[in-house]
């Protein structure tokens, strides 16, 4: 990051404007007609009422450049963002091996409430979703079972084992199904 | 007399007497029948009423359990007020469940013990501390090992009261400190062990002593007596109901034993009252003086309920605290030569000072519009009647540091607007739910202006045209249609006019513009009407009612035209159901407000576990979702961007209604879901768009709690492809109007459009990049050194590609 910031510095030195746009991407730009031309264009079925100001020019499709999506944080940002996920993960991973243990033991139920509450704090932890579809198989609710195991995919990622056994919980709920 | 008349007339009489004997008798029989029917009665009475359900209990909601863990975002400010919500006490030593202490960085405390479901925390003695933004650690303080994660009781929201407004919580014998049994008999029945439901000794000393002064200023009354008089009688003073108390104590006693009396009398016990309910039973005292479970009182707390049999409104500790204390010490000081507890306790408990809290939790619920929603989803399993006197224990998702957080904004907000578009104070209504995204799980609600105001819930009953909030639902049917639309379809923006029900229509967009042909993404970023509906109808309005259907909205509406522009009516609570399925990526999870029902003793009756019902095909629904981004990112939500933090990505939609009489705003992060409605009761004008208005408070609200960037997670036959922003026809990255679009394998362009500028250069081959941010825009620089802009600033790639092009 920090060679970036540099290489930055010295490209505004060096190309002054030329890329100046490109550095300070993240401000959209205010440009005020434009804004108030894109207001709430809702239900204005019968007729439309007038508002104060309202600008008649059109968000022309070669508007000031878009804000960029991913923006860049501030290292203060970027540090709490971190902290708020080690924290989640720290906590969630151990409330799944809880969870895991009541598995093993057939304490579905049980089981299932922990991973609850993990989900609860993070729920975008497809293994998280992926124990619940194994939690509802061994109970027969194929249905949940099938559809718990569609959510662990969807948050799954590049996790190809997991991705594998939630294809099979789904097979396996959906022999049970049909 | 003549002897023989003389006989005559002895005969007489003796035949009278004979007779009146046998009248006498017949007489006695017949009243002795009276009184054993009428003592059969009072049996019945007794045993029917005392052996059957005893008591209408109230139903007691509770919030979401505070999960806490290291690392956990929360202030110690936030702390404190859950705490206090919890009516945990600050105290100078902690001993017992309840008392916490703070410090510069710690807060010390003893947790209380609670069951919820089959889990059961004990107490524990912790330290946590705490730095400017979250716990940092949480330690045992009688292990000194460091704590993983926690929960702490759920805190008790609002209760559901029996008809006749009593309030009480139910206690076991077992669970009532001894010292307060010990305190009660002492001062009340001291035989109350030996006696058989009256003391005849005591009554005919009270008679005398009352004969002699011509009033009565002795009673007699046992304790089994007091409890008939509570529980069966009136309050009336006549000899009938004396005898009737009597009769019926001697039956109780007859059929009871004395520690099933003793727990009803200290269940059954007047002690005060709270506005409209009456405090009942030594445990609802408990909570309503002390703010404490009864198990937590301290020696002169357990006197001060003793001293206030006497007479509750008498001897208020709030009202009459100076009466209160004597007559606590006169009951202390009489106890030091009846009961075994120690002197020494008891002449300290007369050295301190009351120990009752100032304001009592009120009765009535701070949260009515929770409360409300709540219940509805209770009565559709449960009778009402059930509800008001089963004492049942709901165990809700409702969050109260969500809920305050809410209340904050939307207060803040609301006076803003109100002051910037000269409303006239306090007449903008609102109603907003937050749930989160991933369980369906209802954190805050707020159904008025007024936030503890139990009348109109306008969540879930005010009915209001959705305006542009129903245009989502139209291009999610249109993306999930086989036609093969995409976010680059162009649209139609040109003047429509058509006849509905006989009668010219000619909608307008709200700028009163024409935009010509627009990409359909910006169709729904910039909220236009025309593109709108021309779509809708060439969908077909069948095919957006079964996708309104599909996301969960149940009622049957006819749908015209004019629906395609939102003059569907919901409410808040609809439109959260509609947006739900959305938020979470297209699987469809039921909004939930409670998680477990137990009976009064805590027997889990029902569990309502984390389900998804359906799922909806999750590449419309990541498409779509794509296009809500860019809402935020380009078009009638822009305003969010300066309110959000910036690494915050949202997706929603706003809305507006008919002389802006409505203004809504649907939005979600990654966890959270908000909706929110501003308008006015008399349905005049708010003089706010959604924009203006509705997505300032939601910004207000998501910027104000704890919440997660929206990751859209992309389908497997989905691409990132760069496409000319005017024609959608493929392009490539350096040009100036290229935008990143994604797009089903089926319907990716297949046109090439090289930039005009570029012709002569050296095309480079179209990269398909996964997990791209929407659209990323490129900048205006001089082609010849493309800009870092349409590179991927996240990618080492992308730096190093655009040094390698700066130095080529």
């Amino acid at each position: 990051m920090k060679l970036f910031c540099l290489a930055m510095i010295a490209l505004v030195l060096l190309f002054g404007n030329a890329c100046r746009s490109g550095v300070q991407a993240p401000a959209p730009q205010e440009n005020p007609q434009v804004i108030r031309a894109v207001p709430d264009t809702s239900s204005e079925v019968h007729k439309t009422s007038e508002v104060p100001g309202q600008s008649t020019k059109l968000l022309a499709p070669k508007s000031p450049p878009l804000r960029k999506n991913i923006p860049e944080l501030s290292k203060k940002e970027t540090t709490i963002l971190d902290r708020d996920r080690r924290a989640e993960r720290s906590v969630t991973q151990k409330l799944l091996r809880q969870a895991q243990q009541y598995m093993q033991q057939a304490k579905w139920k049980q089981a299932a409430r922990v991973l609850e509450r993990a989900l609860r704090i993070d729920s975008s932890d497809a293994q998280l979703w992926n124990a619940l579809a194994q939690i509802h198989l061994q109970q027969g609710h194929y249905q949940q079972a099938e559809n718990f195991a569609k959510k662990s995919n969807f948050l799954a990622g590049g996790n190809h084992s997991l991705k594998e056994q939630n294809e099979l919980i789904i097979q396996n709920a959906r022999k049970h199904q049909f | 007399m003549k002897p023989s008349e003389q006989r005559k007339a002895s005969r007489k009489v003796l035949h009278w007497k004979r007779w009146l004997w046998k009248l006498g008798l017949l007489g006695s029989i017949v009243a002795a029948a009276f009184f054993l029917i009428y003592l059969s009665e009072l049996n019945e009475k007794v045993q029917q009423q005392f052996a059957g359900k005893r008591w209408a209990l109230p139903t007691s909601v509770y919030g979401r359990p505070l999960e806490i863990y290291p690392g956990m975002r929360i202030g110690m400010k936030d702390f404190l007020y859950e705490l206090s919500f919890m009516q945990y006490q600050p105290a100078h030593r902690i001993k017992i469940p309840g008392d916490y202490q703070k410090h510069r960085t710690t807060i010390e405390l003893k947790t209380r013990p609670f069951s919820l479901e089959d889990n059961t925390e004990p107490s524990r003695h912790l330290r946590l501390r705490f730095d400017a933004q979250r716990l940092i650690s949480i330690t045992d303080l009688s292990t000194q090992k460091p704590v993983d994660i926690l929960q702490l009781n759920p805190p008790l929201i609002g209760r559901f009261y029996p008809k006749h407004g009593e309030n009480r919580v139910l206690v076991q014998l077992q669970d009532v400190p001894e010292t307060l049994v010990e305190m009660l008999v002492a001062t009340e029945d001291r035989k109350f062990y030996e006696h058989i439901g009256i003391d005849v000794f005591a009554i005919l000393r009270a008679t005398l002593t009352n004969l002699k002064e011509m009033r009565v200023v002795q009673g007699a009354s046992t304790l089994t007596q007091q409890l008939v008089k509570n529980f069966f009688l009136t309050r009336a003073q006549t000899l009938q109901r004396k005898i009737e108390e009597a009769c019926m104590a001697l039956l109780l006693e007859w059929h009871y034993e004395k520690e099933e009396i003793l727990e009803a009398y200290f269940n059954e016990v007047y002690l005060g009252q709270d506005g409209e309910h009456a405090i009942h039973g030594v445990a609802q005292a408990s909570y309503f003086y002390f703010g404490r479970p009864l198990q937590e009182l301290q020696l002169h707390q357990q006197a001060l309920l003793v001293a206030m049999l006497k007479g509750p409104s008498q001897y208020n500790p709030r009202r009459f605290p100076k009466k209160a204390l004597k007559r606590r010490n006169l009951v202390l000081s009489m106890l030091v030569s009846t009961t075994t507890i120690d002197e020494g306790l008891l002449v300290h408990a007369s050295e301190q000072s009351l120990g009752i809290v100032e304001k009592p939790h009120s009765s009535q619920t701070p949260f009515p519009s929770f409360l409300a929603l709540v219940k509805r989803q209770l009565l559709e399993e449960y009778a009402e009647a059930d509800l008001q006197s089963e004492g049942l224990q709901v165990f809700t998702t409702f969050d109260p540091q969500f809920q305050r957080k809410m209340e904050r904004a939307i207060d803040k907000k609301l006076k803003q607007l109100e002051a910037s578009y000269r409303i006239k104070s306090k007449t903008l209504e609102v109603a907003s739910i937050l749930t989160n995204t991933n369980n369906g799980e209802v954190l805050a609600m707020v159904g008025g202006r007024n936030f503890r105001f139990p009348g109109f819930n306008r969540v879930l009953d005010a009915k209001r045209p959705i305006g542009s909030l129903i245009k989502p639902v139209v291009y999610l049917a249109a993306l999930s249609e086989a036609k093969g639309y995409h976010l680059m379809s162009l649209l139609d923006d040109s003047s429509l006019e058509m006849v509905v029900n006989g009668k010219k229509w000619r909608p307008q967009n709200y700028d009163r513009k024409f935009h010509g042909n627009v990409p359909f993404y910006q169709a729904l970023a910039h909220s236009y009407n025309l593109p709108s509906i021309r779509l809708g109808l060439e969908v077909g309005l069948d095919k957006v009612q079964q996708a309104l259907q599909q996301l969960g909205f149940q009622r049957t509406v006819e749908f015209f035209p004019s629906s395609l522009l939102g003059s569907v009516e919901m409410s808040v609570f609809e439109v959260a159901k509609l947006y739900a399925p959305l938020a979470s990526g297209g699987f469809f999870t039921p909004i939930q407000t409670i998680r477990s029902v137990a009976t009064h003793e805590g027997i889990p009756l029902k569990r309502y576990p984390l389900a998804i019902e359906h799922t909806l095909d999750v590449v419309p629904v990541y498409l779509l979702n794509v296009a809500l981004k860019s809402v935020i990112e380009e078009g009638t939500g822009r305003k969010l961007k300066k309110i959000l933090p910036a690494h915050l990505d949202v997706a929603g939609k706003t809305g507006t209604t008919n002389d802006l009489k409505d203004s809504w705003f649907a939005g979600y992060t990654g966890d959270r879901l908000a909706v929110v409605w501003l308008g006015k009761d008399n349905n005049q004008s708010t003089k706010l768009t959604g924009s203006s208005g509705a997505l300032a408070v939601w910004g207000e609200i998501i910027k104000s709690i704890p919440s997660k960037s929206l990751q859209l997670h992309q389908p497997e036959n989905v691409e990132w492809l760069t496409v000319n922003q005017d024609s959608g026809a493929l392009t490539e990255e350096q040009c100036p109007n290229a935008i990143r679009v994604p797009f089903t394998r089926d319907s990716r362009p297949t046109e090439l459009q090289p930039c005009p500028e570029l012709v002569t250069e050296q095309v480079q081959p179209i990269e398909v990049v996964k997990e791209k941010p929407l659209q990323t825009p490129v900048s205006k620089a001089p082609v010849k050194s493309p800009s870092p802009k349409s590179l991927d600033n996240e990618q080492g790639w992308g730096i190093f590609q655009w040094l390698k092009g700066l130095f080529e």
